[in-house]
């Protein structure tokens, strides 16, 4: 089965909302499950709001907009998501230690982007034409 | 509004609350404020996490603020019923150790109610 959908959401929290919205009807429209398909959803909700967060935070223009390409291939769903925030690779963060620390002592955030790339099989990251373009690609879940 | 049922109070002052649906960078402002009122001095908190689809980090920021509220506070939270999508955001973010976890409401009822309990 292969299916492309391509949506542009506000780059604000109405619109991390908008693209949970849509990346759950794609995800019916095709049959899949939100057992298949939460690591999508997991990848989606840390990437915009990093992009919401901080990449457009304080921006003079409130009109940003964020690009979403969501992709079914076969048993694997590719998205890519483009925004033009200054440029931000997710890839050249480190990842926040997860393991050792106790509860007082694990600082609250920095989780989001090691999540991602645990849960994500393929993360590649391109800035081009002044925007930050991130393709996240894993295959589906199997259904336990 | 998000969804949070609280949905009973035991005899011994135990509190269950069971947020729904997503726990993500859209609900958790809304899910925080409504669970951190809860965690008054000496509270003993058990959330079932059954009916929650996902939880992203903005999510699992919101149980670490809980969590040490409800330290500061003298009193005990027990979360319960985490479904594969949570425990597995749960595991790779290394927070299955941080919290007292029961497979089932009954057994996080028990853990709070037995000896050396708050």
């Amino acid at each position: 089965m292969e299916a492309c959908e391509r949506l542009r959401v506000p780059g604000s929290v109405e619109g991390i909302r908008q693209a949970a919205e849509r990346f759950d009807a794609f995800s019916a429209a095709h049959g899949l499950s939100k057992g298949e398909t939460w690591p999508f959803q997991v990848a989606l909700d840390e990437t915009l709001s990093n992009i919401v967060g901080h990449g457009l935070a304080g921006r003079a223009s409130p009109g940003a907009e964020i690009e979403i390409e969501l992709r079914l291939l076969g048993r694997e769903i590719e998205m890519l998501i483009v925004d033009d925030a200054p440029p931000f690779n997710p890839l050249e963060a480190a990842a926040p230690e997860t393991t050792a620390l106790s509860l007082e002592d694990r600082p609250v955030g920095g989780l989001g982007i090691a999540l991602v790339r645990k849960l994500m099989e393929a993360v590649e990251y391109e800035r081009s034409g002044g925007c930050n373009r991130l393709r996240l690609r894993r295959k589906l879940m199997e259904e336990v | 509004m998000a969804p949070l049922k609280i949905l009973e109070e035991t005899n011994g002052g135990i509190l269950v609350v069971a947020p729904a649906g997503r726990i993500d960078a859209v609900t958790s402002d809304e899910i925080e404020r409504r669970l951190l009122g809860l965690a008054t001095a000496g509270a003993r908190l058990v959330v079932d996490l059954q009916a929650v689809e996902y939880i992203s980090s903005a999510g699992l920021r919101v149980l670490l603020r809980l969590a040490k509220k409800v330290k500061e506070q003298s009193g005990r939270v027990v979360l319960c019923s985490l479904g594969p999508a949570v425990h597995q955001v749960f595991e790779l973010a290394g927070f299955l150790a941080l919290f007292e976890i029961e497979p089932d409401r009954g057994s996080a009822v028990a853990r709070l109610s037995g000896p050396g309990s708050a």
